[in-house]
């Protein structure tokens, strides 16, 4: 199989927009649904994950439904996301061509000047780009996952929206958002587990 | 009352499910904040803060000192109920 992580990188940076491969597209939250509910099971098969399989597939929930939520609507060409995993190299990948981080969060957080800022806001503080409604606990929670929770596996997360990005394990101590070198539409997600 | 969580899905993550969830329960809810409600999480396998924000919350809110949460050790129940504790400084009570 090719790298997942490069497919989904290439499918979210082309210029023309056109649906991933079918194996890899969910078109709506349905169809999202159904295939995390294929992965849990077979994570809860993984024997070192007896205990903590459960703190995966709630942060490819909560990532997977972020993109349908923030997006809902206003989707700028494909509507849809592209999610994939690898369990010979324990990867899990999430991508959207949707608004990104920024552009969500301006609407309640007029102030955010750049896409660091919006990312690092959406890791930390209770805000929600949905705003009145009470939303916008995602990402902490994936952070607290982690980095902050005691748990048997490791976990890695690499995370970009726009021209920022971050890397979260649990030797994080303070968050990090750096500059990458080419800028992404919507949102890129890599699970190392 | 008791609510089983297992009725709604083993898998519990999005937004929209936990509204659903909650609509389609609301009917068989008390009126009055006068009962025991006790939540059981047996069998559920994944819980996330989007449902769980939909679904726990109101009922929270609702019913405060009378909210008792059961079997909750599932590793993402415990994680999603002290980050919506968190969240909305609120004290879930875990029987």
């Amino acid at each position: 199989m090719k790298n997942i992580f490069s497919l989904a990188e290439e499918w979210i940076s082309r210029s023309n927009a056109v649906e991933p491969d079918s194996q890899f597209f969910c078109l709506d939250g349905q169809t999202f649904q159904t295939r995390l509910s294929h992965l849990e099971i077979t994570l809860q098969k993984i024997p070192e994950l007896k205990d903590d399989f459960s703190f995966i597939s709630s942060m490819v929930g909560e990532i997977g439904n972020n993109s349908f939520d923030h997006n809902l609507g206003s989707w700028p060409d494909i509507r849809g996301i592209f999610f994939a995993y690898d369990l010979n190299k324990k990867q899990i990948v999430l991508a959207d061509r949707g608004q990104g981080i920024l552009t969500t969060l301006k609407r309640v957080r007029p102030a955010l000047m750049n896409d660091s800022e919006a990312l690092l806001t959406a890791f930390t503080e209770k805000i929600s780009g949905r705003a009145p409604e009470n939303r916008g606990n995602g990402l902490k929670y994936v952070k607290k996952v982690v980095i902050d929770i005691k748990k048997d596996i490791s976990l890695k997360l690499y995370f970009q929206s726009g021209n920022a990005f971050t890397i979260l394990d649990n030797k994080t101590i303070n968050l990090k958002i750096e500059q990458a070198n080419t800028s992404l539409r919507g949102c890129l997600a890599l699970i190392n587990f | 009352m008791l609510i089983e969580l297992k009725k709604f899905g083993n898998l519990l993550t999005s937004r929209q499910l936990g509204k659903e969830s909650l609509a389609a329960l609301s009917p068989q809810l008390p009126k009055e904040n006068t009962e025991k409600i006790i939540i059981d999480f047996l069998d559920v396998t994944t819980f996330s803060p989007s449902w769980g924000d939909e679904f726990l919350s109101p009922l929270q809110q609702k019913y405060q000192n009378n909210l008792f949460l059961k079997n909750t050790s599932n590793a993402s129940v415990k994680a999603t109920i002290e980050i919506l504790e968190e969240t909305n400084q609120v004290k879930f009570q875990v029987e």
